[in-house]
């Protein structure tokens, strides 16, 4: 955990409606892709089972990925989409995990070696009245050229934020 | 019981029927490990109730759920064109503690085609599996092909697709 992540989670946040969040940037490499294909792979069946075969897919395979009419290999979007609540996450604090809602749509496909940055901009703040607020984040992902990948929104309930005059 | 060989055979109001397993300390690191989601809250947990250390699974987690279902209703995979994630929708009501037991049911809900291209709408819970309280709801569009009916002229493919999106 770095210094920086573990200070977000544990301080009060002073936030106002169109403060933008980011996150590290990544680059989407086919080990990240294999990574999180092979979790699937592998845990999809019974905790135990003893898995042998490899995933052939398109984000494992680029002869595969070609097949289906696609550049080259191209990442899962729940990879972005799982990278967008870990930003979410690292602000909110884990109060964000008692209710809330996120959506993502993934509008183009994620290829190979995409520098990809996970963004956040506050769209709504509401005090809840018990020390808590409610946010309204408006999600994407983008590549280098700042290029949408994956859009979306999320709401979740904090105990951490402070709304900002 | 398998409800379709592959999941584009489903057609709306398919039950996808229902499994439980257990959210392990092994599960949701592997699950939270690839998506690098490295927040001790998720890598750190023990399972112990009470302990004030059992950890979480983060909503997200929504994702392996369908793939663990799919696993059961459609066994051999996405079918002969790869399916790629087009909508993550979820709605979160309570945290989901590590150690606890999950019961994950779906349901196809519509097919439809839109510019050449086929999709498919999934609904699936994720309750407690003792106390049956509801912990989440996950609405997803799915993309059948990512070529367009009038490109999809060979229909076979080399190798057959698994676990993708």
């Amino acid at each position: 955990m770095s210094t920086t992540h573990h200070l977000l989670r544990t301080s009060k946040l002073r936030l106002a409606v169109g403060d933008e969040l980011r996150g590290p940037t990544r680059c989407m490499t086919r080990e990240r892709m294999r990574w999180y294909a092979d979790m699937l792979h592998v845990h999809s069946w019974p905790e135990g089972s003893v898995v042998e075969d490899d995933p052939v897919n398109i984000h494992t395979e680029v002869d595969f990925a070609k097949s289906q009419g696609l550049p080259g290999l191209v990442a899962d979007g729940p990879i972005t989409t799982n990278w967008l609540f870990g930003l979410v996450f690292d602000f909110f604090g884990a109060e964000s995990l008692t209710g809330g809602s996120m959506e993502t749509k993934h509008i183009r496909p994620t290829v190979e070696d995409a520098m990809v940055t996970t963004c956040a901009r506050i769209t709504s703040l509401e005090a809840l009245g018990d020390g808590k607020v409610r946010c309204g984040l408006e999600l994407w992902s983008q590549d280098a050229a700042a290029t949408p990948l994956t859009v979306g929104k999320t709401s979740v309930v904090s105990d951490r934020v402070e709304i900002a005059d | 019981m398998p409800t379709g060989r592959y999941v584009c055979d489903l057609e709306p109001g398919d039950d996808l029927g229902a499994i439980e397993f257990d959210l392990t300390p092994l599960f949701v690191r592997e699950f939270c490990h690839s998506s690098e989601m490295h927040q001790p809250e998720f890598q750190n947990g023990d399972g112990t109730e009470g302990s004030g250390s059992a950890g979480y699974a983060p909503p997200t987690v929504a994702h392996m759920a369908k793939m663990k279902l799919f696993q059961q209703a459609c066994p051999e995979g996405s079918g002969p064109d790869a399916r790629m994630h087009y909508t993550f929708q979820i709605e979160w009501f309570k945290p989901m503690r590590i150690g606890m037991r999950v019961r994950v049911s779906g349901r196809c809900q519509n097919r439809y085609e839109k510019r050449e291209r086929e999709y498919i709408t999934f609904q699936l819970d994720i309750d407690d599996a003792h106390t049956k309280e509801r912990l989440l709801r996950y609405d997803d569009i799915t993309l059948v092909s990512f070529r367009r009916k009038s490109e999809r002229t060979d229909q076979t493919t080399s190798e057959r697709p698994s676990g993708a999106a």
